[in-house]
């Protein structure tokens, strides 16, 4: 009398028969129904659960706690994914399969007893009406396979009809045992038989049945249906959403329905002491289940052929076998007292160790004397490894930073701190990083990054007014880095190695265009424009190329032949330099230029000295500045006098100075009107000056020229004193009343400034021309007011100095490409530059040490002739003054990175249209495109790129494949290489691959 | 009456769970014995021995990473020596001791891979795949912490290697040296007497000496088949000449052989791992070479035992910057080559099983 019966009676006093009858049905129905698929839910947790730890994972941890509803969130899954029916498939076949394959495996579930009483039908065909049922699914299987039109299915619905009906038969009969004993064919007599638990009695039987039970869920090591490594996923693989789920769902009932049938026929049931009943029930259940879980995380699959081999050669005679045996049991003691156990178990082990002698495997290649041992270890090894702990990350616990890479995102950097140095260059010749290069040996990077702005580096290497110096923030601690002679050291080490080719820049561009004077900036437009593709053509007055930089500065400072060789260099790329070509004259008119060519660019200098104005300028000996030096320079016989003054206080009349000293003046004056403070030329040369014997005599101004016979006998000064600044900041001289004084000389050298030389513009010429004789230029474009002529250097800005002219120079080639390609020069609004200054640093750990000295020429050596006076660096010297340099800029923009980069994702985009967009506009990394090669950070001189810690394992850390370390990773505050850092400052973005701004290089 | 039956063919591949990557074969079937297999490849082919001409001789090594990606610690020694072979370029002795250490934990790592996902293909549920992860975890983690890459780590150099090791390094390598036979005593409790593994694999896939040498095979393919070649013992590079270590043979050269070898090799590392250490001297890890390598004209040809065999790279060079031809001898793509004779006349599933005994990795195959 069951529940649902006694259910039935009670009813059947109120109700109608037929009512009473069904309600309970139903009932019972929806109550098993819903505890079923309960207990399936419960079985897909366990089963990845257990899986999981049997593989020292967590298994599912995301979904609830402890994962638990992580089937809620595959039933989810599965319900709201579109369902696929392949074009092919046979689709009335490929519909029904699913079910077909599910509803057997939940109709099992009806002769079940979970209790004494708890039973659906106590039918007393129980276990044949299970027998019938079960080899239903199989059909559905079939069908599925069959109705897909998929050669993989098909293979396993081949399979499948295989193993169903090579494991049916052993299946039978080693039940057929049980059957015998309990002498009944209902499920509760069968349990309610059980006073020893029949896997006791059958031992054999209980094996048999695990065993093909094992396969006629297709689980391991008998899921050949899916056997995803072979046939992918089998009859799988044509469904998707809610049919694949019932399948899924299918063979977790099919698995729950074996389990409970295991547990009914051999594990006694709902027998049990203390717990109730349908407890016990359950406990043996899950832990059938549990068993199919450890056998399916220890053992790889079987072959086709093995897998029916094992059941007809091994499985089917011992199932004989042992009916026969317990056969004859039950005839000899009709009682089965629970001693025949222990022959039992021996009869079992005598028959496994006997067959195993006899059956072969492989095709009779592998004996199989082994009784299972091997596949006993192995149980045993996952079986220890249920009690590890688990090697995975904890959900909740574990770091999810979602990559950059994974998000495709892009890493821009548009910070515009920068060091001083290239901020007080005109030409913003990248200091930092060639100094920074210099320190670490790379010569050939750190020129070829001079060379990205300046052409001349052997040039202004020597002569340069080195504004870099001045701001450099080491100058603040104690002395500044000697970066014009670590230039010019690197244009020596260049000059000393093996010449490399020079290949001229492709012609890419129509357009040619003319450049009126070979001045430093004259000569960087044509290379930039050169570079740019276009046609170049340098007209030159002199016989000489370079301007000033031949011809007025003096050999001394700057030898010709190497000035010349920059030239060459400059030539050999493709520029045309046209000697001995004054415009204006010969028949070369500015307007045949203004014909031929697209664009012309005015670099005239300021090669025009201006006068004194004072009475007796044109008594023989005086002798202006640039004309001096020129003269000099183009090797001309110059005359100086035994006793020489120079007006001035600029280069001009310090270099002057120096080559009339040269030439053979025994005394040499300069007459300055400022104090020495107040001097243009710069220190070390008024330095040198001095050290030369040169006198400076300060605060006085030539008041006239004394003169005998028409030459120069004395000059008449006046003193002077300061007084308010003026417009250009410096003190005013103010001439003191009856101060008058002479000096007596016969050489006077007027070198107070330059103007540019405007003879070769035609008289009627339209330009605007300033009040102080220079051309009138745009100072964005730099052109005049006559389309497609542009004016740059000293001819717009009088006379400055070398790296302005190139600044302009570079300046100009940019603004005639814009013209040239037809396009306007538009000033966008942009972030302003800053600078790093020494406060913003930590300078604690500085050690102050000095720049290295530099090498000189002895005086003995300098005079008379012009040799070189500034000897320069050596290799080792330039290092270690390249190593004084505080790095202070966050990047230097020396693009190492970008060159380094295998895969081209670093791109440094340059704005160069402005005058102070010189510099960089985007700094830019594409994450998507990176490889994390990291030779960027090797690259960087300054050591400003590297990577975030964990950067790859971060892409790990979904889900469980994250590894814990087992304390093999060093911990978080040590910093394990190069490579790697700690924790980032919390300031700083989440970023991979970034720029340090804090940390400063310490010197 | 007599059933009508015909041969099937099927595509494995280029996707498919067990071709290890994009590999195809294209399996013609009676029934589930196979009759032909057709080996399809290039599915990853990148031309990356192309793409090398235009790279300097130092931005080549990151891509050399991606060739064998499971060893790609022995790709970057390959290829670095066979520049500094080209450019005449001395090594020092650290950065050689170093780059040993490397080359033999990527070995093992590389074989734990290779056993692991050859256990998947036979059917295992992850199982020794995941005990497997977790050791080439730690050596993943050694790597992590000298270059601070899990997977592809540029480590080597023209003229050495890019980083020292951390100080944290050598203790840890050692407790890994330390644990390590037990886990592979663990793996052997686990796979090696399996009876259901030894069904699947003993004579599974057969693999004569004589074929073996005539296919050119190398590495554990090619040792399990009986011959004793390994390039570590028959052209010593680098310091190998003074370690002390065995070649483990197979006796049938069947897959059961395969994966037997790859275990008995990774004891060998071991071995050899911790005569490394002992001998680890002091000193420099990189000579100086310029960024701008121009070796000088002329070929040269450097090749190592890699986990998979013998791998080769071939350079030429014009006195350029940039390798004038590149070529890799890559053993996967080599060992692959006898796929099809050790197939034809089995099932199904051993066609997966021999295919993961060979141990190929597709990006080394395609390039």
């Amino acid at each position: 009398m069951n529940v649902l019966e006694q259910f039935h009676d009670w009813l059947m006093n109120y109700w109608p028969s037929w009512a009473a009858y069904l309600v309970p049905a139903l009932v019972a129905f929806v109550v098993l129904s819903a505890f079923i698929t309960l207990v399936v839910m419960a079985f897909i947790y366990i089963e990845r659960r257990g899986i999981g730890r049997f593989q020292i994972r967590r298994g599912p941890n995301r979904a609830g706690p402890f994962g638990i509803l992580q089937p809620v969130a595959d039933a989810i899954k599965v319900l709201v994914k579109e369902d696929i029916i392949p074009a092919a498939s046979d689709r009335w076949i490929h519909w029904l399969a699913p079910v077909i394959a599910f509803v057997p495996a939940m109709a099992i579930f009806a002769v079940i007893p979970f209790e004494g009483r708890a039973i659906f039908a106590d039918l007393n065909i129980g276990i044949l009406y299970i027998i019938a049922i079960s080899s239903l699914g199989v059909i559905g299987v079939f069908m599925a396979g069959w109705g897909s039109n998929n050669k993989f299915s098909m293979i396993s619905a081949m399979r499948s009809i295989a193993q169903m009906v090579s494991y049916e038969i052993p299946l039978v009969l080693s039940i057929a045992g049980v059957l015998i004993i309990a002498g009944s064919l209902s499920m509760t007599s069968i349990v309610e038989a059980q006073n020893v638990p029949f896997f006791l009695l059958q031992p054999l039987g209980f094996l048999i049945f695990f065993i093909a039970a094992a396969a006629e869920l297709q689980r391991t090591p008998f899921d050949l249906l899916e056997a995803e490594s072979e046939i992918v996923a089998g009859y799988h693989i044509e469904y998707s959403g809610m049919k694949f789920a019932l399948f899924y769902l299918g063979e977790y009932t099919h698995a729950f329905a074996i389990s409970a049938i295991v547990a009914t026929l051999f594990l006694g049931g709902w027998h049990g002491v203390l717990l109730p009943g349908a407890l016990w029930f359950m406990i043996k259940v899950f832990l059938v289940f549990g068993a199919l879980i450890w056998v399916r995380s220890t053992l790889p699959r079987l072959r086709v052929d093995q897998l029916m081999a094992f059941a007809w050669k091994c499985l089917f005679p011992l199932a004989v076998i042992n009916l026969f045996v317990t056969a004859i049991e039950v005839v000899i003691w009709p009682e089965f007292p629970w001693q025949l156990m222990i022959l039992n178990i021996l009869i079992a082990a005598l028959l496994i160790v006997l067959w195993s002698g006899f059956f072969r495997v492989a095709g009779e290649r592998v004996r199989f004397k082994r009784y299972g041992r091997g596949i006993g270890k192995g149980m045993t090894v996952t079986f220890g490894h249920l009690f590890r702990p688990p090697i995975t990350v904890q959900y909740p616990e574990q770091r999810l930073t979602v990559s950059k890479r994974a998000r495709g995102n892009r890493f821009i950097w548009d910070d515009s701190k920068r060091a001083p140095c290239v901020l007080a260059c005109p030409a913003r010749v990248d200091a930092q990083g060639y100094v920074t290069l210099i320190s670490q040996g790379k010569f050939k990077e750190a020129l070829e990054l001079v060379r990205r702005n300046l052409p001349f580096p052997a040039v202004c290497g020597r002569v340069c007014t080195h504004p870099c110096e001045t701001a450099c923030n080491r100058g603040k601690i104690d002395e500044p880095i000697a970066i014009r002679d670590l230039k010019r050291f690197l244009a020596d080490y260049e000059m000393r190695a093996e010449e490399e080719e020079i290949t001229p820049a492709p012609r890419t561009k129509e357009e040619r265009v003319a450049i009126i004077g070979s001045g430093p900036g004259g000569l960087t437009a044509a290379r930039d424009l050169v570079n740019m593709g276009y046609g170049v053509t340098v007209f030159e007055a002199l016989p000489i190329p370079g301007g000033m930089l031949a011809v007025g500065i003096p050999e001394y400072r700057l030898p010709k032949d190497i000035l010349q060789k920059e030239i060459e260099a400059i030539q050999k790329l493709g520029v045309e330099i046209r000697l001995n070509s004054p415009v204006g004259k010969d028949g070369l008119t500015l307007e045949a230029l203004y014909k031929q060519y697209e664009a012309i660019l005015v670099a005239v200098g300021a090669h025009d000295s201006m006068r004194l104005n004072i009475p007796g300028e044109e008594f023989e000996g005086v002798y202006h500045g640039v004309s001096f030096l020129r003269d000099v320079s183009l090797g001309k016989e110059v005359k100086v006098g035994e006793r020489v003054a120079i007006i001035g206080g600029g280069n001009v009349a310090i270099d002057a100075a120096r080559t009339a000293l040269r030439l053979g003046s025994k005394e040499v004056i300069i007459v300055y009107r400022r104090s020495r403070q107040e001097m243009p030329a710069s220190e070390e040369e008024i330095e040198e000056a001095e050290h030369e014997g040169i006198k400076l005599n300060y605060l006085a101004a030539p008041v006239k020229v004394l003169g005998k016979q028409g030459k120069v006998v004395s000059l008449e000064c006046i003193r002077m004193e300061l007084g308010e600044p003026d417009d250009s900041g410096r003190r005013r001289p103010i001439p003191v009343e009856g101060s008058e004084f002479v000096l007596d000389i016969d050489m006077l050298i007027p070198a107070i400034g330059q103007t540019p030389d405007l003879a070769f513009l035609p008289g009627d010429h339209e330009f605007l021309i300033t009040a102080r004789g220079t051309f009138e230029a745009d100072p964005a474009s730099l052109a005049t007011n006559i389309p497609g002529i542009f004016a740059c250097g000293d001819a717009v800005t009088g006379p400055a100095t070398a790296i302005e002219a190139v600044a302009a120079g570079s300046k100009a080639a940019i603004a005639i490409d814009i013209y040239l390609r037809g396009e306007e020069v538009v000033l966008e609004e942009r972030l302003p530059l800053h600078e790093v200054v020494i406060e913003d640093m930590d300078t604690s750990d500085i050690v102050s040490k000095d720049r290295q000295p530099l090498p000189h020429l002895s005086l003995r050596e300098r005079t008379p002739g012009f040799k070189e006076v500034n000897l320069g660096f050596t290799e080792e010297m330039a290092a270690e003054e390249a190593n004084r340099c505080l790095n202070c800029g966050v990047c230097s923009w020396c693009q190492q990175c970008e060159k380094a980069c295998p895969q081209g994702v670093i791109k440094i985009e340059w704005d160069r249209t402005q005058e102070e967009e010189l510099g960089v506009k985007r700094f830019d990394i594409d994450l998507t495109a990176c490889i994390f090669c990291g030779l960027c950070i090797e690259a960087c001189p300054a050591h400003r790129l590297y990577f975030e810690r964990g950067y790859e394992t971060s892409t790990y850390c979904f889900g469980d494949i994250a590894l814990d370390k087992e304390g093999l990773r060093p911990s978080p505050q040590k910093q394990p290489s190069a490579y790697a850092r700690p924790e980032l400052e919390p300031t700083l973005p989440q970023q991979t691959l970034l720029v340090d701004r804090t940390k400063v290089r310490k010197g | 009456m007599a059933l009508k039956t015909e041969p099937v063919m099927i595509n494995f591949g280029p996707q498919h769970p067990s071709t290890h990557g994009v590999f195809r074969m294209r399996i013609t079937f009676d029934g589930e014995v196979i009759v032909d297999l057709e080996p399809v490849f290039g599915y990853l082919h990148r031309g990356i021995e192309k793409l090398a001409e235009s790279k300097t001789y130092t931005q080549v090594i990151p891509y050399t990473d991606r060739l064998d990606y499971l060893a790609s610690m022995s790709n970057n020694f390959a290829y670095v020596m066979a520049v500094e072979k080209l450019a005449d370029i001395e090594v020092p002795e650290r950065a050689q001791y170093l780059r040993v250490i490397m080359a033999e934990l990527m070995r093992i790592a590389s074989h734990l891979i290779a056993v692991g996902a050859f256990f998947n293909d036979l059917g295992a549920f992850f199982t020794p795949f995941m005990y497997m992860f977790r050791e080439r975890e730690k050596i993943l983690d050694l790597f992590e912490m000298v270059c601070g890459q899990r997977l592809t780590y540029n480590y080597m150099r023209i003229g050495g290697v890019s980083h020292d090791i951390p100080e944290e390094f050598l203790p840890a390598l050692r407790r890994f040296i330390d644990e390590m036979p037990g886990f592979i005593e663990e793996y052997d409790w686990l796979l090696a007497e399996n009876e259901i593994v030894l069904a699947r694999t003993k004579g599974v896939g057969v693999l004569p000496p004589e074929k073996a040498i005539n296919a050119s095979a190398s590495g554990p393919m090619l040792r399990a088949s009986g011959v004793k070649w390994d390039i570590r013992k028959a052209d010593p590079y680098s310091v190998y000449d003074r370690f002390d270590f065995a070649i483990p043979v197979g006796t049938m050269g069947d897959a059961y052989d395969r994966y037997w070898v790859r275990i008995q090799e990774i004891t060998q590392s071991t071995h050899i791992v911790k005569q490394a250490i002992e001998q680890l001297p002091v000193g420099e890890i990189r000579t100086k070479v310029p960024t701008m390598l121009r070796p000088p004209k002329g070929e040269a040809y450097a090749h190592i035992e890699s986990p998979r065999g013998e791998l080769g790279f071939y350079l030429v060079s014009d006195n350029s910057p940039y390798p004038y031809r590149f070529k890799v001898r890559a053993p996967s793509l080599i060992n692959l080559t006898v796929l099809r004779d050790l197939c034809v006349g089995w099932k199904l599933a051993d066609a997966i099983a021999i295919l993961g005994s060979i141990d190929i990795v597709l990006a080394e195959v395609d390039r």
